[in-house]
């Protein structure tokens, strides 16, 4: 269940009253790919009583019957109870739905709603039963029911649906398997039928030998495959995260961190320094010798519960089936999930699209460029809308404009999906990209962890150096630099000199100025304060250059 | 001009050494590569390993089945069975007929059944109680005592293709002896063999067909299933999906079953139509056995995948598979018990068995038993060398 707390940090706004309430409706129509939640201020039909509640909009109707379905979250004013429940809004007006809205708030959480669960109302079970029907084939779906049973209670039902048929003259039926019921059908048998609302018992006698235990009036289902999608604050937690080969050699050594759902984290780092191993502890595919790690609220020794969390995009862009298209590979992989194939060409070709591949889409992969490969990667791994995703270098071997479009394009599926990433790059500098760095070491496992200001903040200046540029490149410069007193680094990247200290900038240029005169140096500029990019930090942190 | 012809001579020369360098630098070229790839083959210590075993299992194996094949000889007599119907009494003092089958009866290996008619030894044949029968023609001795020639008539089973040169070297061997103890028999005894459960249509084309029809069903799945996993590289990257290892291993078993299945129905109907063959019995029954065969083969293919690490193993793999199954298939040397074990063999004699004799598939359940004992032990390999194999992470 989602909480306030997940509110993103922009949102697009608006005021309804209750008066106005087809214009709401219109307002959310034009958004309807985009999760929208809503604060509502009104008054229970039933009781009169007044409530405010907050919580994501699952459905409107806009004809006939107008009204918007609510799954509350959070109760602001009235009955703690309705917290979980789906609750129909209509117009201050309304005396058919459960809410007449005084006001609504509505916010457009600017992005993609990927949320698959759906609802209807008791009078179209038979669209629901339709739907259910193709859904079991592939997967379990999970079910929620307010409706009445034979007496006439109400009755609250939660379970998973067994059986969805059509009978005769198209009246829909469901069959589901209770797991936790109100308290006025405990008793009952464990398999419930369950009728539309508009279905009199009556009728339903005439029309066949089943009368349903239960009449729905609301029904909301989930398919097996969106059960992972309770976000958590933290998706990685990792603890003193150690793992030792079988001669007491430790690859990585007390590796604690944690990231922030919605965060993208850049892991830097050389080769041999344990950055693979820490992937594959996060993903659970080695037992850590000590530490755990939690991944999306699960520990990671619980394999088959995390795997529908992450997605992997590898290194090696072999790894996928080069003579099928990058749809048939979705498709192929995004069926492991148990999501339908009819979902999978719908989230495949958006993705395609978002990707920019989507003419590729029936082409083999073995015909496409690198770029275009690395993107079928991404968005195989993304089919199944995991909450962590993590790349192995993934813009190794691409050149500088493709590196920075495939950044780009994760920032894209970051924001538009709010997929947590992790990425593990050769390329310091693309830890600019990201919410958070972690920085490995051979043999001292991970040295830093925070974000890019952060890290770069540490560094003496505060994250800003005196920068010297030269006519031409001059080896050596940093032996000149030495005796100047308050240098703490000298860094030379080419005609590009960047000297760290604690003393003011200011006063530091000045001192190298001095050091300079007199010199047979070319010096075409000193510039008192420079900011310091991650590239720097890296070096200055390692004392080695990866990629400059 | 003198100059020109110089520099042309010159030239031509130049342009001889030129092409030489040419020729010399791409045999250096090619060495390089020739010894890259030994070297890459030298660094793979399994298939190294597999390229020394492979002659020495194929010996091996070889060697076993004509052990196999001597004890059988030496241990498992011939079982042959006798109709009598000489009713003849015209040489005085011995009845010739009785003689003939003593004689049968002294030979090493040899034990006989005598059968008061011939539908009764055709019955034992059937069941496989005896190798072969054979008949005493009525006037027998009298054709002999007046130095006429006669016949005796030998019957095998076409589903026992070792029996049929043993029953009949006995017979032959039988009737020297004979021969050959009375001294004054001067005409010929003919043998006449024939082989009996013979559906219509030409018996190479059932003998053999039967045997390529098991074999190519068998192996050619093995061949493709062979290269399954080891082949498949997305595979570990799909291991990162909610599949588990087991699912893969039943999956890839599953699928070349179904190739297989399909290519042995294609077999089957080129065999029978165009052979113009009448089985005797139905098309369900040689479905199962072709789907047991598919299944049998897609196990042994995916056991060699999973156990291999590089395509070149595998294909070796196969090669044992492919030799091995070759000379214990029965076809060429009697293999004896190992012939109750191996699946292609098993597949071979429940073909012969219902699409020649006409029994029903259902008598055949021990021989059933063994191929799904095989599969589900393959099956069983395959899953645990897989769940030792890393995923892509």
């Amino acid at each position: 269940m989602e909480q306030l707390s997940d509110i993103p940090v922009f949102v697009e706004k608006n005021y309804f009253a209750g008066s106005r309430f087809d214009d709401t409706l219109d307002w959310i129509e034009q958004r309807s790919d985009r999760e929208i939640h809503a604060q509502i201020a009104g008054v229970l039909c039933a009781t009169q009583q007044d409530i405010s509640v907050e919580g994501r909009i699952l459905d409107i109707r806009r004809k006939g019957r107008r009204r918007i379905a609510l799954l509350v979250n959070t109760i602001l004013k009235g009955p703690e109870d309705l917290a979980g429940m789906v609750l129909t809004i209509g117009s201050d007006k309304t005396e058919r739905e459960e809410v007449s809205a005084r006001q609504l708030v509505l916010m457009n959480w600017l992005r993609r709603n990927i949320h698959d669960d759906f609802y209807y109302d008791g009078e179209h079970i038979d669209h629901a039963v339709k739907r259910v029907e193709e859904l079991i084939l592939y997967t379990e779906v999970d079910a929620r029911i307010w409706g009445i049973d034979k007496e006439g209670q109400p009755v609250d039902i939660q379970g998973t649906i067994t059986n969805a048929r059509m009978e005769r003259l198209r009246v829909g039926l469901l069959e589901i398997r209770v797991a936790q019921s109100s308290a006025a059908i405990r008793a009952a048998p464990e398999v419930f039928t369950i009728g539309g609302r508009e279905t009199a018992p009556e009728i339903m006698r005439e029309l066949m030998s089943i009368v349903p235990d239960v009449l729905a009036l609301k029904m909301l289902f989930t398919p097996a495959y969106a059960r992972t999608r309770d976000r958590v604050e933290k998706v990685i937690e990792a603890e003193n995260l150690t793992v030792t080969v079988d001669d007491n050699f430790d690859i990585i050594r007390d590796v604690t961190f944690s990231l922030p759902s919605g965060q993208i984290m850049g892991i830097i780092g050389e080769s041999g320094s344990g950055k693979s191993t820490t992937i594959r502890a996060i993903i659970g595919d080695i037992i850590p010798t000590a530490g755990r790690v939690r991944l999306g609220g699960i520990n990671s020794t619980q394999r088959s519960q995390v795997k529908p969390i992450f997605g992997f995009v590898p290194q090696d862009l072999g790894y996928m089936y080069q003579n099928f298209t990058p749809l048939e590979n979705i498709i192929e992989f995004g069926k492991q999930y148990g999501i339908p194939e009819a979902e999978l060409v719908r989230r495949g070709k958006i993705l395609l699209r978002e990707l920019g591949i989507f003419e590729k889409g029936n082409q083999s992969v073995q015909t496409l460029s690198g770029g275009e490969k690395r993107r079928s990667s991404i968005s195989i791994a993304m089919v199944h809308r995991p909450q962590l995703l993590i790349l192995d270098e993934p813009t190794s071997g691409l050149d500088p404009d493709a590196r920075s479009e495939l950044w780009d394009y994760l920032d894209y599926l970051n924001r538009e999906y709010n997929t947590s990433m992790v990425v593990v790059t050769h390329y310091p500098g693309e830890g600019e990209y990201c919410d958070k760095v972690g920085v490995f070491m051979r043999e001292r496992s991970m040295v830093a962890f925070g974000s890019p200001s952060e890290l770069k903040a540490s560094l003496p200046g505060g994250g800003y150096a005196v920068g010297i540029i030269l006519n031409q490149p001059r080896p050596g410069i940093a032996t000149l630099l030495k005796d100047v007193p308050g240098i703490i680094h000298v860094l030379e990247r080419g005609e590009l000199i960047k000297v760290f200290s604690e003393v003011p900038l200011m006063e530091m240029a000045e001192r190298v100025s001095r050091a300079f005169q007199g010199q047979d140096i070319g010096v075409k500029s000193i510039k008192p304060k420079i900011g310091v990019d991650m590239t720097d930090y890296f070096i200055l942190i390692t004392g080695r250059q990866l990629e400059v | 001009m003198p100059y020109q012809k110089s520099f042309g001579v010159l030239s031509v020369v130049k342009r001889g050494t030129e092409c030489a360098m040419t020729v010399v630098e791409s045999i250096r070229r090619t060495l390089a590569l020739t010894r890259k790839e030994i070297q890459t083959i030298i660094k793979d210590r399994t298939a190294m390993l597999l390229v020394f075993m492979l002659p020495l299992i194929t010996i091996g194996t070889l060697a076993l089945a004509i052990q196999q094949n001597d004890v059988q000889a030496e241990t498992v007599p011939l079982f042959l069975g006798l109709v009598d119907l000489d009713t003849t009494d015209t040489y005085p003092g011995l009845d010739l007929s009785e003689n003939f089958t003593a004689t049968l009866e002294s030979l090493d290996g040899v034990t006989v059944t005598m059968y008061v008619n011939v539908s009764e030894a055709y019955e034992a044949l059937f069941y496989t109680e005896i190798d072969a029968y054979v008949v005493i023609p009525d006037g027998f001795e009298h054709a002999l005592s007046l130095n006429l020639p006669t016949t005796v008539n030998i019957s095998t089973s076409s589903t026992q293709l070792s029996g049929q040169s043993e029953a009949i070297l006995a017979i032959t061997e039988a009737s020297l002896i004979f021969r050959a103890n009375l001294g004054w028999i001067r005409s010929e005894i003919l043998i006449i063999p024939s082989v009996e459960f013979v559906p219509e249509g030409d018996t190479w084309a059932l003998q053999v067909g039967a045997f390529l029809v098991v074999f190519c069903i068998f192996m050619a799945i093995a061949l493709i299933s062979c290269q399954s996993i080891v082949g498949d590289i997305p595979l570990r990257r799909m291991l990162l999906t909610p599949t588990t290892k087991v699912e893969v291993v039943v999956g890839k078993i599953a699928a070349y079953t179904i190739i297989g299945m399909i290519q042995g129905l294609l077999l089957l109907v080129l065999w029978i139509i165009g052979f113009q063959l009448e089985l005797s019995t139905d098309l369900l029954t040689l479905l199962v056995i072709n789907s047991l065969m598919a299944l049998a083969g897609s196990v042994s293919g995916v056991v060699i995948s999973s156990l291999s690490t590089s395509r070149l193993q595998a294909n070796q793999g196969f090669l044992f598979l492919l030799l091995g199954m070759m000379v214990l298939s029965g076809m060429f040397l009697d293999v004896g018990i190992i012939s109750d074990f191996l699946p292609m063999n098993l597949g071979m004699a429940l073909i012969r068995e219902t699409a020649f004799k006409g029994l029903p598939l259902i008598t055949k359940g021990p021989e059933i038993l063994r191929i799904l004992m095989y599969i589900m032990g393959g099956t069983l390999i395959s899953m645990i060398v897989m769940w030792r194999k890393r995923t892509l992470a």
